[in-house]
């Protein structure tokens, strides 16, 4: 019983990572907190809901909704953070993180404007249940976490390996410096802004598969899972991101067990302000992005 | 009319817990969850003349007490986070928060706290709003404001000048949360009824927005934020679902073209007309630096 929940927690916080690694990129490469960053994953899953509804099969659906994506996350950062970055002093977080605030709502209200305030149900779902082992697990769960794997393993490939990884990771370390360089840092902060969109959108169908049902506001308890998750296991640090995924995940499931559904938030809650007590920086320690 | 003087005084409400929250960003501690405060000002007001029928007289400053400690508690476990962290731990706090009154039969769970006795009359409401804003716009103007202005723009820099950055964060912390929670009061005994939803995140999503559009560089801002954003939709006419979406556009407005909000857009004109000579502003929220484009 407890060895299932536990692994019910880890499958599920597959989605996690992938909002974690998001927010991780985002600050580690512009230092912004992206506070709309869930909400992209909302507008993927509600743009792959209206194009199956009007016709589309499954892979253009998903493209469509990619693309739509990132273009929203590419037009916020030209238009509302570029801006608000080349503020003086702490302004230079400050006036962005307000403005992806109200990009959010935005977002949220506007989907709730067309779509309406309701659940709108997924047009694919894996709900049923595997027996793996004498185990109960939900098929959904374990393809968000195959998908989340790769996508990660992809993810760092990218970053390690190639000359773009090598630039983002430049940026991260020294803006200023990877722009004697001559990186041209305009570039790689838009990539990464497309990049993480391109992630929240994938994020954001597998919540569809494997949960069903959507909602114009299920991203803000996305996004404090995800934000929670990057500080547990230390800001800018993308294997970080995953362990903290990891960690809410497993409690979050087996504060379900013992103390029942209503404790789940504020749970999450406890975790943040302990690690914030003992280990202010994080399970992982950087400069940077690593 | 009395439609209007309705809608006023519910802005006036808000507005206290808006000047609050405008001394806490000043101090650079950015709380997205300050409906929280307004909530335990509200519970325990309301609980307490609830349960133990005491006065209002006795209640709405035990509020005011309880508000003030939790504030001072919360920032001082707080005190290592800066901006964003800080915004993070807040909007977690807002939801946990509701979770966890939900569970509290004392403060009557899931239903919320009902049957408080309804005694905020007007002249209460508008005297609060007006000694809240005595206090914030005296604190404001204080070499001790000025000091809690340096500790929002830069924290070690103002350390190294000789400002204790951690004591004037958490007091500063802790007179903003008492002034919610006395906001929060006021709420609790007009309308008689304080539901945990009423203190989760989207009122103080409301509350933030208030103060950054309204301005969080002028004392009038939060004043000016509430009463504008209050009344705007009443006068335009917009559904509730289309203002949510203007009052995003209009945070982005703020965060690229006006960082100064609508205080520090009307400033220069009422300095016009007071005959007042333009006063060149200095900090970072004034200055853009001139980047080359590559």
């Amino acid at each position: 019983m407890l060895l299932q929940q536990i692994i019910s927690g880890v499958l599920a916080s597959g989605i996690y990572a992938l909002f974690a690694v998001g927010f991780t990129m985002i600050f580690g490469i512009m230092n912004v907190l992206n506070m709309a960053h869930a909400d992209f994953a909302m507008v993927a899953a509600f743009a792959v809901i209206s194009a199956v509804a009007s016709g589309f099969n499954p892979v253009e659906a998903v493209a469509f909704a990619a693309v739509i994506t990132i273009a929203i996350a590419v037009l916020l950062e030209r238009f509302a953070l570029r801006r608000g970055r080349q503020y003086k002093g702490d302004a230079a977080t400050e006036m962005p993180l307000i403005a992806t605030i109200g990009a959010g709502m935005v977002l949220q209200n506007g989907a709730a404007l067309i779509f309406g305030n309701k659940s709108v149900a997924f047009p694919w779902q894996m709900w049923s249940f595997v027996n793996i082992g004498g185990m109960f697990l939900t098929q959904g769960l374990i393809v968000s976490m195959i998908v989340a794997v790769l996508l990660l393993a992809a993810l760092e490939a990218l970053v390690n390996m190639t000359d773009f990884g090598r630039q983002m990771r430049a940026v991260a370390q020294n803006s200023n410096a990877a722009k004697i360089m001559g990186i041209n840092t305009d570039r790689v902060v838009v990539l990464t802004m497309a990049l993480s969109a391109l992630l929240a959108a994938i994020a954001g169908c597998l919540v569809g598969i494997s949960y069903g049902v959507l909602t114009p506001y299920m991203g803000l308890s996305y996004t404090i899972k995800g934000l929670v998750a990057m500080i547990i296991g230390g800001v800018g640090s993308l294997r970080g991101a995953m362990m903290g995924a990891l960690l809410i995940g497993v409690v979050e499931a087996l504060a379900v067990t013992w103390l029942g559904s209503q404790s789940r938030d504020t749970t999450v809650f406890l975790i943040l302000l302990a690690t914030l007590l003992i280990r202010p920086a994080g399970l992982v320690r950087t400069a940077g992005m690593k | 009319m009395a439609f209007w003087i309705t809608i006023l005084l519910s802005a006036s409400i808000s507005s206290i817990a808006a000047m609050g929250l405008f001394l806490q960003i000043r101090s650079g501690q950015l709380n997205v969850g300050m409906a929280v405060f307004v909530g335990i000002g509200a519970y325990a007001s309301g609980s307490f003349a609830v349960h133990f029928g005491w006065p209002p007289v006795v209640t709405i400053p035990i509020a005011i007490v309880v508000g003030g400690l939790i504030g001072a508690a919360f920032s001082a476990i707080t005190l290592r986070l800066h901006h964003w962290f800080f915004a993070v731990t807040t909007v977690s706090l807002s939801v946990a928060a509701v979770t966890g009154v939900t569970n509290i039969p004392f403060l009557g769970g899931g239903l919320g706290l009902s049957d408080i006795p309804i005694v905020a009359s007007p002249t209460l409401i508008v005297l609060g709003l007006i000694a809240s804003f005595a206090i914030v716009y005296a604190i404001d103007k204080s070499t001790i404001g000025l000091a809690i202005r340096a500790t929002g723009d830069d924290q070690i820099l103002s350390q190294v000048f000789g400002v204790p950055v951690r004591l004037l964060r958490i007091s500063a912390f802790a007179v903003g949360s008492a002034i919610a929670a006395f906001s929060g009061a006021l709420y609790a005994h007009r309308f008689g009824l304080f539901q945990p939803p009423d203190m989760g995140t989207f009122p103080s999503m409301l509350l933030f927005i208030y103060v950054i559009v309204g301005g969080k560089t002028n004392v009038f801002g939060p004043l000016l934020g509430t009463f504008f954003l209050y009344t705007m939709p009443e006068i335009v006419k917009i559904t509730p679902e289309t203002e949510l979406i203007v009052y995003g556009l209009f945070m982005i407005l703020v965060a690229v073209a006006m960082p100064g909000g609508l205080a520090g857009f009307l400033t220069p004109t009422v300095r016009f007309l007071l005959g007042q000579r333009p006063q060149k502003q200095v900090g970072p929220d004034s200055a853009v630096t001139t980047e080359s484009k590559p």
